[in-house]
């Protein structure tokens, strides 16, 4: 069970966490590596239907952030 | 969002499976947390499978899709905030109260209505497909059926079969 890594959606917007993740790059810092990261322009514009589909198509979880 | 999450607790995917955190693009170590954390809360969630799934998924998708969701959810802040046509307001909590309620019905109704896509059912076989009790189901059958959206087929022996129109 435990080398099981989970498969995590993320929707990052373009200005807000996508920058920070970018931040947490340039800064080394440590984080797991099972995510899947979609860039969209504004976190606002993320549906249901984008979060059902990442479901659908076997993520573990999903993950919006802006 | 919220009301994503409470479908998700219905349909037994389980709400922490979507989560959400704001980060702002200065904060890298708060995101680097958070991406700790979150990988952590899936870990302990387990593997996600979608084909069993596949039922409630669809049907959480068409319950949030459905006419009833979308108005009441768009008028969210008009009933909370100016009130409604008879200068009623309803408390935050209330509204959300009626929300869930509102949203429970129609995910029966989207089950029901996805396991007739299939192929026309009788209330006993409808109830053993979405795990919905019988008088559950007969009960969002007569709403469906009064709004044109399921229909009587036909009678096998005694037992009616409908159809979704």
């Amino acid at each position: 069970m435990n080398d099981w890594e989970p498969k995590i959606t993320t929707f990052l917007c373009n200005w807000c966490s996508y920058g920070a993740a970018d931040l947490a790059g340039v800064s080394r810092f440590q984080y797991p590596p099972n995510f899947r990261v979609i860039r969209v322009p504004c976190s606002g514009r993320v549906g249901p239907k984008f979060i059902l589909a990442a479901f659908r198509h076997g993520s573990d979880g999903v993950w919006v952030s802006g | 969002m919220e009301l994503t999450q409470y479908l998700l607790d219905l349909s037994g995917i389980g709400r922490n499976r979507l989560q959400v955190r704001w980060v702002s693009a200065a904060e890298g170590q708060l995101f680097a947390e958070y991406v700790t954390e979150v990988s952590d809360i899936t870990q302990k969630l387990g593997p996600f499978d979608p084909d069993k799934f596949e039922l409630p998924l669809a049907a959480v998708e068409r319950t949030l899709n459905s006419a009833r969701i979308r108005w009441l959810l768009g008028l969210t802040k008009q009933i909370t905030e100016q009130g409604n046509v008879y200068n009623e307001k309803l408390k935050k909590e209330d509204f959300k109260k009626m929300l869930h309620r509102a949203a429970e019905e129609e995910y029966q109704k989207a089950l029901i209505m996805q396991v007739l896509e299939e192929r026309p059912l009788s209330v006993k076989e409808m109830a053993e497909k979405t795990g919905l009790a019988v008088y559950t189901v007969s009960l969002r059958l007569n709403e469906l059926e009064r709004c044109n959206q399921a229909g009587l087929k036909q009678y096998s022996g005694n037992a009616p079969i409908f159809m979704g129109m």
